[in-house]
């Protein structure tokens, strides 16, 4: 008998392969046809342009590039062309410009990539001083994984199993989840168009306007559960199909005293899905405590319309005062779907009130003044106020029969009205005693209120103080050094001792002592030599914080080096270190109640470490014949996360450590990316130029977290390290996304024409 | 998340635009202010005492090589050609070196005219001033005051005013860098702003990062794609009215407004993510679950420290289950669950 999953698999997969290997002859002759078309545009215009660059009155110029790459190795992690297309084939650049002969009319254009999933056009019409009109599309591809699988078929927003080989149980899940997967690709296309057009009809006035269209279109990994979160996890690979829309237009009266902007930009964001559903693999039949559907809410369509003024006026003893005041509109009104996708519950569209849809409605103010003055040649300051509100004007909706936990039944939840002022006063004193020194001082101070956020109105404020120094002793030389100290306090915040633990405020708000220091020291003893070195460290001490974020700092260092020994050999280098540490603080609570004892505190310290080295060499082999450029570079990046029991009780029991809250360290998460590429230039006249080069990519990856993980994951999951399975009766289904480590050869040859 | 209504006195409906009105008018006192004849000096050209003007050609005779190079840039189509406007540009050379007369007579005392290289005498402020003159607007308009001009960088810094790439005149990198296709890089801007800000360039080398044109990746991000080197209302140079509205130009999926808002979403995206690049899976700026764990003490499963073979903890950690944590619009998304 045959074997309905398997048949409807495999006969999906072939469709879809077959659909690819269409795309790809289809892309393949495209490439071949736009090739051609190139050349043939690029010796028109060459054969005249070489004559004398005169094309019918209009002097062109620009270059044309077209070749091709071969890769081989191990093409297939999703890392390997992540924002880039490294299909074998065609690859191509055009750039065409051209001014009207005795006339101020100009034009440019540019091609890149045609067929490719990351090409681009770009063209621009203008009369210099006068007018410009651009026009624009480009693609960029984001490929999020290749090794995904799922077990669904899918049907625009819904995602379904066959009812015959529903409901999976632990006996038989693992064969059914392995015999029904089929290869989803994971990823997305931006495609962005823009056209634009500015008109500076008076040395005064200024006006432009541009629309723009950004339409992302493909799939991407989407969590889901049915029952409370924490139980059976279903990803879906979720079709994107969205579009935004956006207009923007500027008009400016600007003389040497005084300008005037006004400024407006209307986004509207529009998108195909207004949800996902899927079948529950676990429940055919829908019962009061089971549903046998599942649906999650897809990003609503929404507005907004921000309008802005910009004025700015020269007043007398050298100075200046500027003034912003912006104001938008966000709006959000799509419809509720149904609480819960079980017919045998009480279903509602409707919040308690009746309504339909949520009426969101969100305005944003924005005003900012500043006057700045030199009214000594050594001494410059500025003041600055600047105010920035968000106003939640979203009604409340009570959701009496609201599902958001599956077989724990209806909950009543209303919405809250988070909203916020933040708003900055401070002044800048600027002072140069003698031409190679220059001091600045500076005050702020930063004030927050914030309104329902976790229940509660409280406000921030924050004495920010700023010194820095930049030093120019001899020409060559530039030393710039700057240090911030700031104290941020909170007021107004109750602790609930029966829902918080003590002094566990969140990091946005809580307490915070912050020092940070940055330095640059640049050097140009001579035009050929120019290295600088940078360093930076930040302290964030949330000191009253018991809980939640207690303390993070960074501290980087860099080196560069742009060194030309010799007329024929260019070189540089640079090294970066950053470091970041963050340290955290929690307790495990048993049952949940607050405040739990001690002995289950954990402590836990996340340090992310990034090394990256760079090293590039211009050989001249043959003066304005033949020069390789090498390039090598590497990048390691680290994070280790460790956590200890400050407080460890052995035994456990109610006054011992319990084993939820006994502390593990985890594996290091270690990604290491390596480019060696060599690139050789030969001119065989003064306009034609071949280029062939190689590239050598390695890419390795170990994450505990992504590297796992299958479409069937029972079995795996463990309560301490080493230790037996457990969980094995939750059923998850995955997609396995992965990003594996990569080694690649490319190899590339173009020829250019310049003309 | 919050499951019970918050009874509202009437003081606390933010209704506090007043304010803002206030400082609206307090802006149109002062531009009005700065109408007034005779307040033009703000940051206006250092002069040459005696010197007077003597013409573009006078130059050329001198500094060919410059003239022929600014031939096809934007200065050269529109100072001291035909296309010039106002009383300014019809100057040529003079435009921006000032009057000529006491250079031609002692070309080697660098008082005689107006130079902008490193062994100028002028001070930051007076070489902007020069360029100021036209460069008051658009994106400029805020440039006074701002960070980059607090710190004595000049236009010239960034710019190469004879010639430069593109039609911005910036000024070129050493030498041309390829991607792995053997294609030229789109890297002038990016080299250009990371010559100071190292560190920064550096993080869009990380595991995870947004597509550079640097880097030859697709797409058209640059530095000034979020921000404005010339000046802004906004931290951190985002050109936009704040770091939200900057990244929701892209990401407008996550713009809202939603019914269930997550309230550090609300506030700034750069509370969780790192805009530049992290070792961690969409920008985050440290790994799931002590991300999330940082804020959500306490509570239920948030407060067990968890093995990495736990679901809670692989793949893709709280977000397997919370998967629309930037809101939800649906009436069981409480827990953006739905």
């Amino acid at each position: 008998m045959t074997d309905p999953v398997n048949t409807m698999g495999t006969w999906q997969f072939c469709v879809e392969a077959n659909m690819g290997q269409a795309r790809r002859w289809a892309s393949v002759a495209l490439s071949g046809l736009v090739a051609a078309s190139l050349c043939l545009v690029a010796s028109g215009p060459a054969r005249v342009a070489s004559a004398g660059t005169e094309v019918l009155d209009w002097n062109v110029s620009g270059s044309i590039e077209a070749g091709g790459i071969y890769s081989f190795g191990e093409r297939g992690s999703s890392k390997f062309n992540e924002y880039r297309d490294m299909d074998n084939g065609f690859v191509g650049d055009l750039t065409l410009r051209g001014e009207k002969k005795d006339s101020p009319y100009y034009f440019d254009l540019r091609a890149k990539n045609p067929a490719r999933d990351d090409q681009l056009y770009g063209g621009e019409f203008g009369r210099y001083g006068l007018f410009r009109l651009d026009l624009g599309w480009d693609r960029t591809p984001h490929v999020l994984s290749n090794s995904a699988q799922t077990i669904f078929q899918e049907s625009g927003s819904n995602f379904t199993i066959p009812l015959a080989l529903r409901p999976f149980t632990t006996a038989n899940a693992q064969a059914r989840i392995n015999s029904l997967t089929r290869s989803v690709d994971l990823g997305f296309n931006t495609d962005v168009g823009r056209a634009g057009f500015k008109l500076t009809p008076t040395d005064e006035w200024r006006f432009d306007i541009e629309y723009s269209n950004r339409r992302r279109e493909g799939h991407r990994p989407l969590g889901t559960v049915i029952g409370s979160p924490g139980g059976s996890v279903t990803e879906l690979a979720v079709p994107i199909d969205n579009m935004t829309h956006e207009v923007k237009f500027g008009a400016e009266f600007a003389r040497p005293a005084y300008a005037l902007q006004f400024n407006y930009t209307g986004s509207i964001f529009r998108n195909e899905f207004d949800s996902y559903s899927w079948d529950n693999p676990l429940v055919t039949t829908d019962t009061a405590t089971a549903s046998s559907r599942g649906q999650i809410s897809a990003p609503p369509d929404n507005l907004a319309h921000t309008f802005s003024l910009t004025g700015t006026a020269a007043l007398p003893l050298r100075s200046r005062i500027s003034g912003t005041f912006a104001y938008s509109l966000l709006r959000q009104d799509q419809g509720f779907l149904v609480n819960v996708p079980n017919t045998a519950v009480a279903q509602t569209s409707a919040d308690d009130a009746g309504r339909t849809s949520p009426d969101a409605k969100a305005n944003l103010v924005h005003g900012n003044i500043q006057l700045t003055s030199r009214p000594f040649n050594s001494v410059t300051a500025t003041a600055r106020y600047r105010y920035f509100e968000l106003q939640n004007d979203t009604p409340l909706h009570v959701f009496s029969q609201s599902w958001p936990e599956g077989a724990l039944g209806p909950q009543s939840h209303s919405t809250k009205q988070e909203r916020y002022t933040k708003q900055n006063a401070g002044v800048d004193l600027g002072w140069r005693p003698i031409q190679e020194v220059a001091l600045k001082a500076g005050y702020e101070y930063e004030h927050w209120n914030r309104g329902d956020f976790e229940d509660q109105s409280f406000s921030n404020d924050e004495h920010i103080g700023k010194f820095a120094v930049d030093v120019t002793p001899v020409d060559w030389f530039l030393g710039r050094v700057t240090y911030t100290y700031g104290d941020r306090s909170v007021s107004g915040f109750d602790f609930d001792p029966t829902s918080m633990l003590p002094q566990a405020i969140k990091y946005n708000y809580a307490d915070r002592i912050r020092n940070r220091v940055d330095a640059l020291l640049q050097f140009t003893p001579w035009e050929t030599l120019s290295p600088s070195v940078s360093f930076g460290y930040a302290n964030d001490d949330f000191h009253k914080n018991q809980f939640g974020l207690l303390n993070d700092d960074y501290w980087t260092a860099g080196f560069n080096l742009d060194w030309t020994p010799v007329k024929w050999l260019t070189l540089s280098g640079d090294y970066t270190y950053e470091q970041y540490n963050y340290e955290m603080a929690t307790r495990y609570l048993v049952g949940g109640v607050f405040p739990g004892i001690s002995a289950n505190d954990w402590k836990s310290k996340s340090k992310d470490q990034f090394h990256n080295v760079g090293v590039n060499a211009v050989v001249t082999l043959v003066p304005k014949k033949f020069d390789v450029t090498l390039g090598y570079a590497v990048t390691f990046g680290y994070t280790d996360i460790t956590t200890a029991n400050p407080n460890f009780v052995p035994g456990g029991g109610a006054t011992g450590t319990q084993a939820s809250a006994t502390a593990y360290n985890w594996d290091q998460v270690r990604n290491i990316l390596q480019t060696f590429k060599i690139i050789g230039k030969y001119r065989l006249t003064e306009k034609f130029s071949l280029r062939g080069g190689f590239a050598y990519e390695r890419y390795s990856d170990r994450d505990f977290a992504r590297d796992p993980m299958q479409p069937f994951m029972g079995g795996y999951e463990r309560a301490v390290p080493g230790g037996p399975p457990v969980n094995a009766g939750i059923l998850s289904v995955y997609l396995g996304s992965t990003q594996p480590s990569y080694e690649s050869y490319i190899f590339s040859f173009l020829v250019r024409y310049d003309f | 998340m919050g499951s019970k209504a918050v009874p509202r006195s009437a003081g606390s409906r933010w209704r506090v635009p007043g304010s803002a009105w206030r400082l609206l008018a307090v802006v149109a006192a002062l531009v009005v202010v700065g109408l007034v004849p005779g307040a033009r000096a703000d940051a206006a050209p250092p002069t040459i005492p005696g010197a007077t003007y003597i013409g573009s050609e006078q130059c050329k005779g001198c500094h060919e090589d410059v003239a022929k190079k600014m031939e096809h840039s934007l200065h050269g189509k529109l100072l001291g050609t035909k296309l010039s406007k106002g009383d300014l540009q019809p100057r040529g050379c003079e435009a921006c070196h000032g009057p000529g007369s006491k250079h031609l007579e002692d070309p080697a005392n660098p008082a005689n005219n107006l130079r902008f290289g490193k062994k100028s005498p002028l001070a930051a402020a007076d070489k902007n001033g020069v360029c100021i003159q036209c460069h008051s607007r658009g994106k400029q308009i805020l440039w006074q005051g701002s960070p980059h001009e607090a710190r004595d960088v000049t236009c010239v810094t960034c710019h190469s005013v004879h010639a430069g790439t593109e039609k911005r005149l910036l000024k070129l990198v050493k030498f041309e860098k390829f991607d792995s296709r053997g294609q030229a890089l789109d890297n002038v801007q990016y080299n250009l702003c990371g010559q100071c800000h190292q560190v920064r360039a550096m993080q869009f080398n990380r595991y995870s990062h947004m597509p550079l044109a640097a880097r030859g990746e697709a797409g058209a991000l640059t530095c000034t794609s979020c921000h404005n080197p010339h000046g802004t209302t906004t931290e951190k140079l985002i050109a936009a009215v704040s770091i939200n509205e900057s990244c929701t130009t892209c990401h407008a999926d996550k713009r809202g407004p939603f019914l269930w808002e997550h309230p550090p979403v609300l506030e700034n995206c750069l509370n969780c993510h790192q805009a530049h690049g992290s070792n961690n899976p969409t920008l985050l700026k440290t790994k799931q679950p002590r991300l999330c764990e940082t804020c959500h003490v306490g509570g239920r499963h948030n407060s067990q420290t968890y093995v990495q073979q736990d679901r809670k903890v692989f793949n893709r950690s709280c977000v397997n289950c919370h998967s629309i944590i930037h809101g939800s619009n649906h009436p069981s998304g409480v827990f953006f669950t739905r």
